[in-house]
């Protein structure tokens, strides 16, 4: 795999020119919103919700940095587009890793920048509630962003065209079969609590209570694995190589 | 050295548009890839950039094998596609975005050519026609330095004094250490720049000469009448009599009309490809 850090700051530069129209007039739109609400806000008492800001920026970041996600390879809509940029000087890694860094770097950062100045302009005019909880809030936020982003950024290399929409309609059709699936295994493996599909009539569960704590210790740490470390990376693998066998 | 071996290849649902398709492009020649609509002439200029991948079979390009898509084969590599997705921003913004791309472009032969084809460097490409867009394309390929240029129809959108310009500005700036590939129907625009013609049809390769090797072995005669001469392989109306497609027994070389000798490949191959 060919990776070159000065290829990966040139088409960082490359797109950065092309897309500084849309970059800058998102980034000014986002502020003037917020500042428009801060100002609402003066007029309204001086007084701001708790995590007025923290919960903007969550939506900010889960949806404008999933939606920014589907169309980062907004190029592969046509197939001209996709002549051109696989046809641009660089590897597929250092494409890829371009546009990663886009989505999953800079946005948030950029989202950071832009929540932190509106904060810090309005501190002058407004009084804000000291919330310890902040940075929790914010953390989860990324932490879904973190395990949501390379899924999103995949199904984005994947499909060509309206990538939001087929996005939504995986997830729900790979929602159904995981519920389909686990109920089937759960009527397979506990024959006994079931009369025809449904539950038996009269069933009391009386689960042994340390047992339980140690099943849901477990299956915390599991998840946690698959959702922070798993996820990310076999999604992110797996774009690589879907980048890898695109054509025009 | 551009090497294509037992290429074979076809779109989703489609008829298979290359049956084992064998050639081999030299450095230090423009190559004219004639073929009628929907024989593969840009699909086949796809493959050769790797951003379509065969079926089976084999391209590399300078050694290194297209659908790996090497950065270094890439930056050397400039494809001039017939339908192009360019971003709506100046062209002073493209060079800046597109010119460290390719480690061996030259901003100042860039502004040469676009001057030559009379496109102002200011202006944005919103501002432009398809022509004038395809002008600005033209200019960064040759300025790109770039040893394999790829083209598909050219010359599709320029007016006669930019047709002209095109063939002066590649006659100039071609390299002997460049291949390249022009595929076009426009031949008459090219006649004077080619150096070997390749006609392709049905998924393989009918003919593959040089221009010298063509204006050895035969010539274009423009006679009165009668339209059939004996010793004629082809033969085409034109204005002032019969345009005939001879072989060359004198050793003089004639002007070439290669949509005379396109016809005459797609006609009878084996006949023409007899006297080779």
């Amino acid at each position: 795999m060919e990776f070159n850090i000065n290829r990966v700051m040139r088409l960082m530069k490359r797109d950065a020119i092309v897309y500084r129209k849309p970059i800058v007039l998102g980034v000014a739109a986002v502020f003037i919103v917020l500042m428009l609400l801060m100002v609402s806000y003066a007029y309204d008492g001086g007084f701001v919700p708790e995590f007025f800001l923290v919960t903007r920026f969550n939506f900010s970041l889960l949806v404008g940095g999933l939606l920014m996600t589907t169309i980062i390879f907004w190029e592969f809509k046509s197939a001209a587009g996709r002549v051109h940029f696989l046809g641009i000087p660089a590897s597929t890694l250092e494409k890829l890793v371009t546009r990663w860094l886009y989505t999953f770097l800079l946005f948030p950062l950029l989202c950071l920048i832009i929540f932190f100045l509106v904060f810090l302009v309005s501190s002058a005019f407004l009084e804000y509630n000291g919330n310890d909880e902040v940075f929790e809030v914010l953390s989860d936020s990324l932490m879904a962003y973190w395990i949501v982003h390379p899924i999103v950024f995949m199904f984005g290399i994947w499909y060509n065209r309206y990538v939001a929409p087929k996005i939504i309609v995986s997830a729900l059709l790979f929602c159904l079969g995981a519920v389909a699936v686990f109920f089937v295994m759960h009527r397979m493996f506990f024959n006994e609590l079931y009369s025809g599909f449904a539950l038996a009539e009269g069933l009391t569960v009386d689960p042994d209570p340390t047992f339980q704590i140690k099943v849901e210790g477990a299956m915390v740490n599991v998840a946690r694995f698959v959702g922070l470390v798993f996820v990310p990376i076999f999604f992110t693998v797996v774009s690589y190589f879907k980048l890898r066998e695109k054509q025009a | 050295m551009i090497n294509i071996s037992n290429l074979q290849f076809s779109y989703p649902r489609k008829p298979q548009l290359f049956h084992g398709l064998d050639l081999q492009l030299e450095q230090g020649r423009i190559y004219g890839l004639l073929g009628k609509n929907g024989t593969g002439k840009s699909t086949l200029l796809k493959l050769i950039q790797g951003v379509l991948f065969p079926h089976q079979g084999a391209i590399t390009v300078g050694g290194a094998l297209s659908s790996d898509r090497k950065a270094a084969m890439l930056e050397d590599i400039f494809f001039l596609s017939e339908e192009y997705a360019l971003p709506a921003i100046a062209i002073k913004a493209f060079v800046q975005a597109y010119g460290p791309l390719y480690p061996q472009y030259d901003n100042d032969k860039f502004s040469r050519l676009l001057e030559g084809f009379e496109v102002d460097a200011g202006s944005k490409f919103s501002e432009l026609s398809y022509g004038q867009k395809k002008k600005v394309l033209i200019s960064f390929g040759l300025a790109s330095n770039c040893r394999y240029l790829l083209m598909d129809e050219p010359t599709n959108g320029l007016d006669i004094p930019s047709k002209r310009q095109f063939r002066k500005a590649m006659l100039t700036e071609f390299r002997s250490d460049q291949i390249v590939i022009i595929s076009t129907h426009q031949i008459r625009d090219l006649n004077q720049l080619l150096e070997s013609v390749i006609i392709i049809e049905g998924g393989k390769i009918l003919f593959n000469q040089s221009v010298s090797e063509l204006e050895d072995k035969l010539t274009f005669e423009t006679r009165l009448g009668p339209e059939v001469v004996a010793e004629s392989l082809y033969t085409d109306r034109v204005a002032g009599g019969y345009l005939h497609l001879l072989p060359n027994t004198s050793g003089e070389p004639s002007e070439i009309d290669l949509e005379v000798l396109f016809n005459a490949v797609i006609e009878d191959q084996q006949k023409i490809n007899a006297h080779f």
